[in-house]
């Protein structure tokens, strides 16, 4: 077997470091000898993986990361089926209308296309939240079997206070009724942001749309939701008839078992 | 010369991840032993610490091997934004303007409909934007004929098969599929849709599509104006520099794939 584990363990050491790391630093918190820190350090700044600040010896993330990702992002044919739907609901409302799919118990943000109704601070694509956190996620958990759904809070947040985990499942249940999830516009309070399910008849859930504006008023009225219920509908329809190819290809894996760098309060 | 403090074994794993940027995937033990020279051993070995870690995945099926969510983990910042139409269409669809003073619109197949999605309009006397949002099936008006034909015969067939009976618009909509099988080799023949009045009558249309390196739509490129001032001889006149206008534009959005995934129920 090739010994790689370390180097992993830097890689994601680095990819985490809020500030650019050194071999001794490393050390210390992988508990390595400092001669195989630095052995691992050489051989992924050798890859790209690695990037040495100038004039000193402390480390960050290399580029070679970014352009994978981009492929990983690339991997997904939902993208390619809801672009244009995407670009419809943004046409329509003017703001920024986001597809996320689910991978274990987070969701990650794999395409948007851009409105142009305000100006504001736009996530990042490949960016990873956990699936309480937002209603493009929170429409994802709604939708889980129950039995995934229970060990969502009992394996991976187990420390979520009793009654915060009490209003969050009756939230759910309220999104899952109403096939809708809404919080308040983050430029309008006024208004709300909504996400729905891209999902089969029979519940197979392919991943959610967010329109990231005030594209819903408090009230939320049937004559504002249907044109936006419509869209995600035809695109639902159409990845059901093909589900092979969009369905989560992660499902033959314990959720648990996966670890991705969430940027949600933890 | 090496350097001595490189784990090689290490490196050359790396390199392989680094490698499915722009490999084939998915791919397999034979498929990286072949293209990287190295034996079947060590390509099984390094597959195996991959995936053992996440950046790959393995497909228990086909045994082959694709990029894994752990590669999430690789890139905090720096990912360039998708490919976007309206921002790589428009310093051309202002140059339709400046050349033929009319509307130019820009229009996407959305389901079985073309929308249109963006637009520079003339001043004064002109033809106006659709209401936003509004849906024409790709049987109607030029745009939607234009992005019609560059669409596999299988998928036209399939379109025809679902939206059957093709609804009529106007006395001129093509509503017989054998008329619009017609339609679609005249199109790909001449390389541009004339309009014929058949989805809205007044003006006169003709649409030009943008594609990728493999001929699927990316959009279609309308230029309408008023019949008394935008007429068939005018549009004869324009229609080189026009073609010109819009054959540069295809060399460049050739670099970038058309949604691929147009399924008509």
């Amino acid at each position: 077997m090739i010994s790689a584990s370390f180097i992993f363990d830097i890689l994601r050491m680095l990819a985490t470091a809020e500030t650019p790391l050194g071999p001794s630093e490393i050390s210390r918190r992988l508990k390595m000898p400092l001669s195989t820190i630095y052995r691992g350090i050489t051989t992924l700044e050798a890859a790209g993986y690695a990037e040495r600040q100038p004039g000193s010896n402390l480390f960050t993330i290399g580029r070679m990361g970014a352009p994978l990702v981009q492929r990983y992002l690339s991997r997904f044919a939902l993208r390619d089926v809801a672009a244009p739907f995407l670009r419809q609901l943004t046409t329509v409302t003017g703001d920024t209308t986001a597809l996320f799919v689910r991978i274990g118990w987070y969701y990650v943000r794999i395409a948007h296309i851009h409105g142009t109704n305000e100006i504001i601070q736009t996530r990042p694509l490949g960016e990873v939240r956990d699936l309480d956190d937002g209603v493009a996620g929170r429409i994802m958990l709604a939708n889980l079997p129950q039995d995934l759904r229970d060990r969502y809070f009992s394996e991976f947040k187990p420390e979520m206070p009793s009654v915060e985990r009490k209003r969050l499942v009756q939230q759910l249940d309220q999104i899952q009724a109403d096939e809708i999830a809404t919080e308040p516009s983050p430029t309008h309070p006024d208004r709300l942001s909504p996400a729905f399910a891209i999902a089969s008849p029979t519940g197979l859930l392919f991943g959610t749309v967010c329109i990231e504006g005030g594209a819903l008023s408090s009230i939320a009225t049937a004559e504002e939701i249907e044109p936006l219920r419509a869209s995600i509908a035809e695109l639902s329809a159409l990845c059901s008839a093909t589900s092979d190819k969009f369905r989560n290809s992660y499902d033959h894996l314990s959720p648990s078992s996966i670890l991705l760098p969430s940027a949600s309060a933890r | 010369m090496s350097n001595p403090g490189i784990n090689k074994a290490t490196l050359r794993t790396l390199e392989v991840l680094s490698s499915c940027e722009t490999r084939e995937l998915p791919f397999g033990v034979s498929d990286l032993s072949r293209t990287d020279g190295i034996t079947k051993n060590m390509a099984f070995r390094i597959l195996q610490t991959l995936a053992e870690h996440g950046y790959l995945v393995r497909d228990s099926e086909t045994q082959k091997y694709d990029l894994g969510p752990q590669i999430l983990w690789l890139a905090r910042e720096g990912l360039s934004e998708d490919f976007d139409i309206i921002k790589f269409s428009s310093p051309y669809l202002r140059q339709l303007h400046e050349l033929t003073g009319e509307s130019i619109f820009l229009s996407i197949i959305v389901g079985r409909n073309h929308l249109t999605i963006d637009g520079v309009e003339a001043h004064g006397v002109r033809v106006s934007h659709q209401p936003r949002g509004l849906l024409v099936p790709l049987h109607a008006s030029p745009a939607s004929r234009v992005l019609l034909a560059h669409l596999s015969d299988t998928q036209i067939e399939d379109y025809i098969a679902a939206a059957s009976p093709l609804k009529r618009f106007t006395p001129t909509t093509i509503t017989d599929p054998d008329k619009l099988r017609r339609e679609v080799a005249l199109v790909r023949e001449q390389g541009f849709a004339r309009g014929y009045g058949d989805h809205y009558q007044h003006g006169n249309y003709i649409s030009f599509p943008v594609l990728d390196s493999t001929g699927r739509p990316h959009a279609a490129i309308t230029i309408g104006g008023p019949p008394n001032r935008f007429t068939l001889e005018r549009i004869e006149e324009l229609l080189p520099s026009m073609l010109a206008v819009i054959r540069e534009m295809n060399t460049h959005s050739q670099r970038f794939p058309a949604p691929g995934q147009i399924v008509f129920r």
